[in-house]
């Protein structure tokens, strides 16, 4: 009972303080504004929480920390919150893959911040960020694309090297196509000890790795008129990739039921050559502590397809500001400072990758004195340049559901890729028409 | 003298007919409603967008959805029958040691510990093909050279998340039977022993009868609470790969919030309630029937 | 004399298969249990090693000392969310055991119409999936204000516990000769004690079952959990478990090393009550 008048009363104060026209100054004074927000949890992201004690004593207001939640929680949360009307809170942790789906929650950020301020992003991950034209969140420092991860010791391998030449008449350098990768994951493979590669194989996982493939293969997702085009000629190439890989047992034969954790403990454990993975799992792999091959890491740009594109498959963190929220400025000077560049220093400093252009820059000079962490940032840079996000379409996530388990189908070999494309392409069209 | 009779069990049962109308029965009157509806979680607007049976129609004609269907009931049909059988070997294991009773009733309840969330993860990383303990064992000692897909084969999951299921709620048998076999009065047994009956034929008409209610009690307990297995699945497998695995549960759980269909999803929750009806139906009458054969009141 | 000495081989082989049996058992139930305490305690390159590591190399208290060194710095709010698993399920048990001893006494002793009728009812009121009812729940706590609080909680998890209760409960009554009771009314006693003197003693352990299962339930739960919690205030240790996940990477070791958190306590005070468990029946008039 006492919580709920505090939130009445919480609400009461943020209706009684009148709308201040200070976004140019920030971050701002908002004395006796109280803010909830409804933020990311888990260790990775909780670090950042810290510098709000620091927002509150410079701008005077409060910040209420209503939900603390992991990612998929706060997703559902969110949901719950929108069917029912809810939406009491003004400050929420997004996503830009699932940004899509919170139709008309979230507020246009653009009058509230300086345009000096969102310049100073990566110009991409503010493309990714903008529905409709409408900036709808400002991302932090936890962004994620897909670089090669593969053992530097297969390639400095005489014997090896020798064989693969004289099997396939190729040099054993590390990969920077598709077509090589599967090349030399069958060459690597030795079953049930050691395996080529893997590939997340369920849920968004598998449609992410799908559609990026079907990008660099230079097919499309959705086409103009925002209808399922994957099953094209280049839809059943990119697909094909897959499924050869899994028949010539080139990877563990429990990669369709591989997501994140599983993928990241299989490289780990040392019986992976080539890992497409994320940048979260840099520090892991080379710490003896967690990885068998600690030391014998290479990352390199993630390979590219056919039509010369290469994958990039990309998802950012960020901070959005509602729609319904009765102080927005002072909500958006919330999200800049968690967003601004100090915070993302922070962030940075622990191994995600910034989106701001000046950190970029800062991270790589720190990591000078690491090698490791510099080839890491490196790659990873590069590897931005080529990052696109999930098609914006509200039935991103339900459309994946039912494309899932038809590509799983076509990897497992129940059925061709042709066929699994047609029946995904179908369900998709009608996932479409009854939006 | 009849009057305050008759309001007793009124009186006693108030509270909990109270309890239960507002926490089940008000939200479920609501979702009876909104599978009516086009509800989608993201357009509150749809809640109001009555649709009377497409979602039950379109259910009809799904074929996925009937496939898990009969999936969840062999899987039921299935755990339960070992969870019993397992149960019933364990709690007279138990009931008959000697020493350390104390030390292993508890030791016999340490799957309940686990969450089944937890239960999930556990048994998605022992069963993994490449790293799991499961093949490393089987590898180490010789019996295969072969990664086997534990979870990606129809049938080997199917295994794999039997197994889970069974690990984490043979206990719930197991001590409930246990409780039976304590309550039970000694003479009868006596009374065998001395009459020259073997252990088995002791075992079968005296004990047996007397720790079937309980059994029963168990079974129906556990097909109320098999949902509880939405949590390992959803883990373990989340209904794949290629559907292999699909549940109800999990089924529902991806359309309600994955999709954001929840009219669709609060269909589908409908009919495998009408699933766990019968299935509770079936053991209720099969516990009265043991009731009335061991002469307990009913 | 020959049968005699057969009959002692026979039970003699009875007790070594028996104590094999037992052994084996146990084994089967505990080993992923251990499994956990260990990968808590060893370093991850040994969890997932291939070829394997079956003798642990190193041990250390890492992943409970990280658990434990605040928010930010690889920490959860572990503290936060043990008092709230401990307020909600200790409370909810409890109200749930009272509320299940009155419908059990209900209807183990006294007849009125639709008895059966009644008893189903209750009882299907649990069939209903989590899943379809975390929704619609989550409404009506939202009307009336009470998510991410333990009263909403501990509502719910009454409401998922009354029907076992009410269940094991009245089984176990019915085990409770009526005479009993009765032939303490007839010595002087009220209705009211000779319940609580006769036949709750010689229930003692069907609430004790209840209350151990009641208790797990409550404090293992996941599904309503996630749903009608949301920050600190309220958040439980099954739901604390997935703070350990990021969106793309997991610390399973940090979550075994939670889950040992977890299930010491409940291993503890199952080892504690199960005593009672056994206690109402040493009074031995079940015999007499």
């Amino acid at each position: 009972m006492t919580k709920l008048l505090a939130g009445v009363s919480a609400g009461v104060i943020v209706l009684m303080v009148p709308g201040l026209a200070a976004a140019q100054e920030l971050p701002g004074k908002f004395a006796g504004v109280t803010i909830e927000a409804k933020l990311i949890g888990g260790q990775q992201y909780e670090g950042l929480y810290n510098r709000i004690a620091e927002w509150e004593s410079a701008t005077g207001a409060k910040v209420n920390v209503v939900s603390k939640k992991s990612h998929f929680e706060l997703d559902k949360e969110i949901k719950s919150d929108m069917a029912s009307g809810n939406i009491t809170w003004c400050v929420g942790s997004n996503h830009s893959s699932f940004a899509p789906i919170y139709e008309g929650l979230y507020t246009d950020l653009t009058p509230l911040i300086p345009k000096a301020e969102i310049d100073a992003f990566v110009p991409g991950n503010i493309a990714a960020s903008t529905i409709d034209g409408q900036l709808v969140m400002l991302p932090r420092a936890q962004f994620d694309v897909s670089a090669l991860y593969y053992q530097k010791s297969l390639y400095t391998d005489e014997a090896k090297k020798k064989a693969y030449k004289e099997k396939t008449g190729n040099d054993l350098v590390p990969p920077d196509t598709w077509e090589e990768v599967a090349r030399q994951a069958e060459f690597f493979a030795a079953p049930p000890n050691f395996y080529g590669t893997q590939f997340a194989g369920k849920d968004e996982g598998v449609v992410g790795r799908f559609y990026e493939m079907l990008i660099a293969e230079g097919g499309e997702y959705l086409d103009k008129d925002g209808k399922p085009a994957f099953n094209s000629e280049a839809g059943v190439r990119a697909l094909d990739w897959f499924v050869n890989l899994y028949k010539a047992k080139a990877v563990p034969a429990g990669t369709t039921n591989y997501v994140w954790d599983d993928l990241g403990a299989g490289f780990a454990s040392g019986t992976i050559a080539l890992n497409l993975d994320w940048p979260g799992w840099a520090g892991f792999f080379n710490d003896p502590k967690s990885s068998k091959v600690a030391g014998n890491v290479g990352v390199k740009v993630q390979p590219k397809g056919s039509s010369g594109k290469r994958t990039g498959w990309s998802g950012h963190h960020g901070f959005s500001v509602t729609e319904s929220c009765a102080n927005k400025e002072a909500a958006a000077s919330l999200v800049w400072w968690l967003t601004n560049e100090d915070s993302q220093k922070l962030e940075a400093a622990a191994g995600p990758l910034p989106t701001r252009t000046a950190v970029w820059a800062w991270d790589i000079e720190q990591a000078k004195s690491d090698p490791y962490k510099a080839e890491v940032l490196t790659a990873f840079q590069e590897a931005a340049q080529h990052a696109f996000p999930v098609a914006a379409t509200p039935a991103w996530t339900e459309i994946s559901n039912q494309i899932f388990p038809e590509l799983q189908a076509a990897i497992l070999g129940d059925k061709t890729s042709k066929q699994a494309l047609d029946d995904a392409a179908a369900k998709a069209s009608k996932v479409l028409e009854e939006f | 003298m009849k009057a305050p009779r008759l309001s007793a069990p009124v009186l006693l049962l108030t509270p909990a007919v109270i309890v239960l109308a507002a926490v089940v029965l008000v939200p479920l009157a609501l979702s009876l409603y909104s599978s009516f509806t086009s509800f989608r979680l993201t357009r509150p607007a749809s809640f109001f967008n009555v649709i009377w049976f497409d979602n039950y129609l379109s259910i009809l004609t799904n074929w996925d959805f009937w496939v898990a269907f009969g999936r969840t009931v062999l899987l039921l049909t299935v755990a339960l029958n070992l969870e019993m059988l397992l149960g019933l070997g364990l709690a007279m294991l138990v009931e008959r040691a000697t020493r350390g009773q104390r030390v292993l009733r508890t030791l016999m309840m340490f799957p309940m510990m686990f969450s089944p969330i937890l239960v999930g993860f556990q048994f998605k990383f022992m069963f993994n093909d490449n790293v799991g303990v499961v093949n490393n064992a089987l590898q180490s000692l010789g019996l295969t050279d072969a990664a086997i897909p534990w979870l990606i084969d129809g049938t080997l999951a199917f295994i794999a998340i039997s197994i889970a299921e069974i690990w984490s709620s043979t206990s719930v048998f197991a001590i409930l039977i246990l409780a039976g076999l304590l309550a039970m009065p000694k003479e009868p047994i006596e009374a065998a022993r001395v009459d020259g009956c073997t252990p088995w034929q002791t075992f079968r008409y005296v004990t047996w009868p007397f720790v079937m209610p309980f059994a029963y009690i168990a079974m129906t307990i556990r097909s109320l609470d098999v949902a509880r297995a939405y949590d390992i699945v959803k883990i373990m497998t989340d209904g794949g790969p290629a559907g292999r695995t699909e549940l109800l549960w999990t089924l529902v759980g991806r359309t309600a919030y994955g999709d954001a269909r929840m009219g669709m999803a609060n269909a589908m929750a409908y009919v495998s309630i009408l699933l766990s009806i019968a299935f509770t139906y079936y053991f209720f009458r099969k516990l009265a029937a043991a009731r009335t054969q061991i002469g307990a009141e009913w | 004399m020959d049968d005699n000495a057969s009959a002692r081989l026979t039970t003699r082989l009875l007790s070594i298969g028996h104590a094999v049996g037992l052994f084996l058992a146990m084994t089967v139930i505990c080993l992923p249990g251990i499994w956990i305490i260990l990968t808590s305690l060893r370093p991850p390159v040994e969890i997932m090693a291939k070829p394997p590591v079956w003798i642990p190399q190193e041990m250390n208290l890492d992943a409970y000392v990280a658990m434990f060194s605040g928010v930010g710095k690889g920490g959860i709010p572990v503290i936060e969310y043990f008092r709230n698993s401990l307020i909600i399920s200790v409370t909810s048990t409890v109200i749930a055991i009272v509320i299940g001893m009155a419908g059990g006494y209900a209807f183990a002793r006294f007849r009125f119409s639709g008895k059966s009728g009644w008893f189903l009812g209750l009882m299907l009121t649990r069939t209903v999936p989590g899943i379809a009812l975390s929704l619609p729940l989550f409404f009506v706590y939202a009307r009336l204000g009470i998510i991410d609080t333990h009263f909403g909680l501990i509502l719910a998890y009454v409401a998922l516990n009354i029907p076992f209760t009410i269940w094991l409960i009245d089984g176990f009554f019915r085990q409770v000769p009526k005479d009993l009771a009765e032939a303490a009314q007839i010595d002087g006693c009220t209705r009211w004690q000779a319940f609580w003197q006769v036949e709750f003693p010689l229930a003692g352990p069907g609430i004790a079952s209840a209350a151990i299962f009641a208790f797990l339930t409550c404090w293992n739960e996941f599904a309503l959990a996630s749903q009608l919690t949301r920050s600190v205030n309220s958040k439980t240790l099954p739901v604390g478990l997935l703070d350990y996940t990021a969106e793309f990477t997991i610390d399973w070791r940090g979550m075994c090393a939670l889950a040992v958190v977890m299930i010491i306590p409940a291993l503890t005070l199952t080892f504690i009550v199960q005593k009672h468990l056994v206690g109402g029946l040493t009074s031995g008039a079940v015999k007499g």
